[in-house]
């Protein structure tokens, strides 16, 4: 099972000095950035609500596998996407 | 710290696929202390002059190159080339023609086989995304992708391949750079970053995803297939790069390395013209000196000492300046003209020259008009000086296939001209990108002013059915940056070039919209720029209005014209001139020329000169119109801005009029040298050189303050340059101008039948419609037949002094089908509708035409009749020539008003009384004035007028007023409406054809305007 969440679900998130997030907290809980597998950024839908994010594909040593975003419109972490 | 130089650009110029000019690259370029900037437009080097100056201008080091579309085994693909050295530049040139010629118009597409023979001196990257090596590794096919590579390096080179590496932080830019850098130690090339820049600064990446919908006709909604997924194209600065090739860092000093090889230089020359070849193998200079001593006695000179000084000087200067060759092909184009009895003339700066009016170049003789050689041509000038040449419209092509055949197609083509988004198309074109109805953006684009300015407020309900204030926004934005943009590529009209190398291995040339044309892809700025010579082969429908009067007039007298004879020197051609008795006259026949010219009397050549220069945007917009008269007129004193200026104005009585002038002013007042002076001219009439024309503002300003002239006088006089701008005229272009004026009001005057027919066989053309000039032929007492199927010619001919109107007028009757009447009839007259019909089998659309336009009237059947009888007509060629029995049907005749409004609509013209006359009773009794009753209104009065609309103008230097110009069955009627007025009247002066007008007379030197108070539809 997937789970999606359209809008994203916020997160709070430190990252390195190239944007590369390190550690983040999901509901209370705090997962460590192991590795991240692969990352691309958005730029698109401007002329009706700009999306410009940067995404990352991870895993946390919790055991996630997560794709998580840093909305570079307003400065914030969102979880995606969770792989079971 | 490691340098980086971005070594992929798309400007502009990619058309459609690049979002900034290569000025903002190179200043972004600047700004990040990038030592060199290559520019690799699509298949095309259309940027690489501007490029290559704004790169001089700011210390960076311009790498020229492209971007080609290459098709081999696999789908188009990309590769990335930079020029090295001058055989790169030629090699690229030919690649860049191969790819357009093996293309249709605007597209490119290069047979890899052809690109292994022209790899000498280019450096190749292996390119973007669309790369044959990228796109095989992203298909999952590693060993295409190396059998590619090594493709590569065996055609340039292993010195001259580069594996690319990009990364715009997608998905997969990872992975596919690391399988792009194995490739490249499996065949031991280096790697080098580049950005595939497509805009200078990433807030651009939102118009180059426009310029994607305009060029897919798509809407942004439905793009995202076709847009870039991230705004990460912009021009990236070292430190960036370096970050995202962390990996890669000899990816990044490579691109330095490349760049410092890259040394080549774009220069031209007059040796690139092909060398004209003279009888004996006399030497050019020879040869000219013999031709202008021919032309002494054809043009009637006597070698007086003054003529005689200038000749020598002359040539002494082409000479030294090696342009004897270049005078000789021009002079070989005008003589083959003449020699087919093509009628041709030099304009422009050429008319300064002795020696271009002895080779009969052009038509007036510098020395009687006080013309200044050295705007044309001098030893400090540098540039090789245009000569442009007007010949009859109608058969310039004979002139453009003359030099094709002379030099041969490879020798010569046309210059490009970019057509380029303005205002209203950029509104129309960003609007279907965001989505946005037709409608709404029809109203916007017509409402531009108001748009632009942000006052959409005021344009009602705009702003609701646009959606919201921030599609407004971006809809504004988008459009102003666009605005300027080159769209797609057309054909100069008339520039050519011709060279004595192949064209193909200095410049690309790509296929034009007509059939064996080629364009350069240059256009004219840049051929200049660049110090290539263009010869403006230009087509001048008067020229061919005035060879076709010459003609009828020789044909009705027997006796040839002379009109290269006359001396301008007629008191009735002037009298006429100054009555402002000027339709169909060249250059003044304008409402505007028509209002001055009363005032301005011209009673000699050098008055048509002013008349020419004066009434034109510039001097309007520099208030110089005004205080010229005045001065001319006694009412005002003459003076100078300041006593060092009166040589150089005192001929125009101390106003700026011509562009001459403006060098003078310069040097006089702020001591600029003559090719400074031509700079500051050239600056003032550029749009966009508002730098440059800052730095001469501030040259200006040190000059004059240097010998001590007030500097706010020396600011108001360069206000003044400013405001006179690149309207102007220089007064040699004016001068040969005016010879035109002259002879076409002379033909107006002693042939004016003659000269009426022609004018309305080379329409459209100066300012009136055929119905003006009709009009105005019947006020001269001639009287004008119509059309009609058994008596008119093709064309309108002269039939014993009057005008037979031939049946090209009538709509949809071009060359073709008029022709086919004509030849058709020779068998015999026409008898009726129905043997029309199957003898020229013209389509019944077009047989309609002619009855509505009175073409059959001839047969005493009314026209609405004329047309049901051919609604039932079957005239195909394979049914019987029966005649059906006529209808006993009574059709209701159509009102005078409908007739008219068809003969209109079909003609263009009606040969009735003029439509003022039906209601001429009615407007008696209402106490409305026709144009006749105005003579004998004083200053001042209350008046009611009405009249039909000829024109209607909103010139942009009138702020707001609008000029309209009634007409009735005497004369015409000026209104000037006035922007409160107009924004009341707007819509019936817009929308109905015949007009009431309340209004205020004014009257100034015979000169007659209503101010208008209201404005009515007349009914």
């Amino acid at each position: 099972m997937t789970r999606v969440w359209l809008t994203g679900a916020p997160i709070t998130a430190e990252h390195d000095a190239v944007g590369s997030p390190l550690r983040f907290t999901w509901a209370g809980r705090t997962h460590t950035v192991q590795r991240v597998a692969n990352q691309w950024r958005v730029d698109v839908n401007w002329w009706q609500l700009r999306l410009w994010r940067d995404y990352f594909k991870l895993t946390t040593d919790t055991g996630l596998l997560v794709i998580v975003y840093h909305d570079l419109v307003d400065d914030a972490w969102y979880v995606q996407r969770l792989y079971d | 710290m490691t340098k980086y130089v971005e070594l992929h650009a798309h400007s502009y110029y990619s058309l459609l696929d690049g979002a900034s000019p290569p000025e903002e690259l190179l200043r972004r370029a600047a700004e990040l202390g990038m030592e060199a900037l290559a520019l690799t437009d699509h298949d095309a080097v259309y940027g690489a002059v501007p490029f290559v100056k704004h790169a001089r201008e700011l210390g960076i080091r311009p790498i020229l190159g492209a971007e080609l579309t290459l098709a081999g085994a696999q789908e188009p693909h990309h590769l990335t080339l930079l020029v090295e050295n001058a055989t790169g530049w030629a090699n690229l040139c030919q690649l860049i023609t191969l790819a357009r010629h093996h293309a249709p118009k605007g597209a490119a597409l290069l047979p890899e086989a052809l690109l292994a023979e022209h790899t000498d001196g280019l450096i190749a990257l292996s390119g973007c995304r669309l790369g044959a090596v990228t796109t095989a590794l992203r298909r999952d096919d590693p060993s295409s992708a190396l059998q590619a590579a090594k493709r590569y390096r065996e055609w340039f080179g292993r010195d001259h391949f580069y594996i690319e590496l990009q990364h715009h932080r997608l998905p997969h830019d990872e992975r596919l750079n690391a399988e792009l850098a194995t490739i490249a130690e499996q065949i031991g090339v280096p790697c080098v970053a580049t950005n595939n820049v497509h805009y200078a600064r990433r807030e651009a990446s939102r118009l180059q995803d426009v310029l994607v919908c305009i060029r897919h006709l798509t809407p942004l909604d439905d793009a995202a297939a076709l847009c870039r997924p991230n705004s990460e194209y912009y021009l990236k600065s070292a430190d960036e790069m370096r970050a995202l090739f962390a990996a890669y860092p000899e990816a990044i000093t490579q691109t330095r390395r490349i760049a410092d090889r890259c040394s080549f230089e774009l220069t031209f020359g007059l040796q690139e013209l092909p060398v004209f070849p003279t009888p004996d193998g006399a030497d050019a200079v020879t040869y000219l000196k013999r031709l202008c001593g021919d032309g002494l006695n054809t043009r009637q000179l006597t070698p007086t000492e003054p003529i005689d000084r200038q000749l020598t000087y002359e040539l002494g200067v082409i000479e030294r300046s090696g342009l004897a060759n270049y005078f000789l092909i021009v002079w070989d184009i005008v003589r083959y003209a003449r020699a087919q009895g093509i009628l041709c003339q030099g304009r422009g700066s050429a008319a300064n020259s002795l020696v271009a009016y002895l080779l009969h170049i052009s038509p007036v003789n510098p020395l009687e008009h006080d013309l200044v050689f050295e705007r044309f041509l001098s030893d400090e000038r540098q540039s090789v000086p245009d000569i442009d040449i007007d010949f009859q419209a109608d058969r310039r092509e004979e002139v453009i296939q003359y030099v094709y055949t002379r030099y041969g197609h490879a020798h010569a083509a046309m210059a490009c001209t970019f057509i380029t988004f303005r205002a209203r198309s950029a509104i129309r074109d960003v609007g279907k990108a965001l989505g946005l109805p037709p409608e709404v953006l029809d109203r916007a684009a017509r409402t531009i002013d108001t748009f632009k300015s942000g006052r959409i407020a005021e344009a009602g309900d705009l702003e609701a059915r646009l959606g919201s204030r921030a599609t407004w926004q971006q809809l504004s934005d988008l459009a102003d940056q666009l605005d300027g943009f080159p769209r797609h590529l057309g054909i100069h009209n008339g520039g050519m070039i011709v060279m004595g190398a192949p064209l193909a291995a200095r410049l690309p040339t790509e296929t034009a919209t007509m059939p064996d044309r080629y364009v350069v892809q240059w256009d004219k700025d840049a051929l200049e720029e660049a110090g290539l010579v263009k010869i403006d082969i230009l087509g001048l429908r008067m020229l061919s209005a005035i060879a076709e009067s010459a003609q009828t007039v020789a044909a009705l007298t027997g006796q040839p014209l002379d009109l290269d004879g006359l001396r301008f020197d007629d008191p009735a051609i002037y009298a006429m001139v100054s009555a402002a008795d000027t339709i169909g006259v060249f250059q003044v026949e304008s409402r505007a020329q028509q209002q001055v010219l009363p005032r301005l009397q011209p009673r000699r050549f050098n008055d048509l000169i002013v008349s020419i220069s004066l009434i034109r945007p510039g001097p309007v917009q520099g208030n110089m119109v005004h205080p010229y008269l005045r001065r001319r007129l006694g009412e005002e004193v003459v003076s100078y801005p300041h006593p060092r200026l009166q040589p150089a104005l005192a001929e125009t009585l101390g106003v700026v009029l011509f562009q001459e002038q403006v060098v003078k002013v310069a040097h006089d007042l702020a001591g600029f040298t003559g090719g400074q002076g031509e700079g500051l001219r050239r600056a003032l009439g550029s749009k966009r050189a508002y730098e440059a024309l800052d730095r001469w503002h501030t040259a200006f300003l040190d000059g004059a303050g240097r010998s001590r002239v007030d500097q706010r006088l020396a600011d108001a006089v360069f206000d003044t340059l400013r405001a006179f701008g690149g309207y102007s005229f220089p007064k040699s272009h004016a001068a040969a101008f005016a010879v035109l004026v002259y002879q076409s009001a002379w033909l107006k005057h002693y042939h004016p039948a003659a000269f009426y027919t022609a004018l309305l066989n080379h329409q459209p053309m100066g300012f009136w419609s055929p119905a003006a000039i009709v009009n105005d032929a019947k006020r001269h007492g001639i009287r004008v037949l119509p059309v009609d199927v058994n008596a008119s010619a093709a064309r309108c001919t002269v039939e014993a002094g009057t005008i037979r109107l031939g049946l090209n007028q009538v709509t949809g009757f071009g060359d073709v089908a008029s022709e086919r009447v004509v030849t058709v009839r020779q068998s015999g007259a026409f008898q009726s509708l129905a043997d029309v019909g199957r003898r020229t089998q013209l389509p019944p659309r077009l047989l309609e035409n002619l009855i509505l336009a009175g073409g059959m009237d001839a047969w005493g059947k009314t026209r609405r009749s004329l047309v049901w009888e051919l609604g039932k007509l079957d005239y195909r060629p394979d049914t019987l020539p029966l005649d059906l029995p006529e209808d006993r049907l009574n059709l209701p005749p159509v009102s005078l008003l409908d007739v008219m409004g068809l003969e209109y609509e079909l003609l263009g013209l009606s040969l009735r009384d003029h439509v003022m006359t039906l209601y001429r009773a009615q407007l008696r009794e209402r106490g409305v004035l026709g144009s006749r009753d105005l003579d004998r209104c004083q200053d001042g009065d209350a008046v009611t007028v009405a009249g039909q609309i000829l024109v209607h103008q909103a010139p942009p230097t009138a702020k707001g007023h609008h000029f309209i110009t009634l007409e009735d069955e005497d004369g015409f009627i000026n209104i000037i409406v006035r922007p409160d007025e107009y924004a009341q009247y707007r819509r019936v002066l817009r929308e109905s054809p015949l007009q009431i007008i309340e209004g205020t007379l004014q009257r100034s030197r015979g000169v007659l305007n209503v101010i208008a108070g209201s404005a009515a539809a007349l009914r």
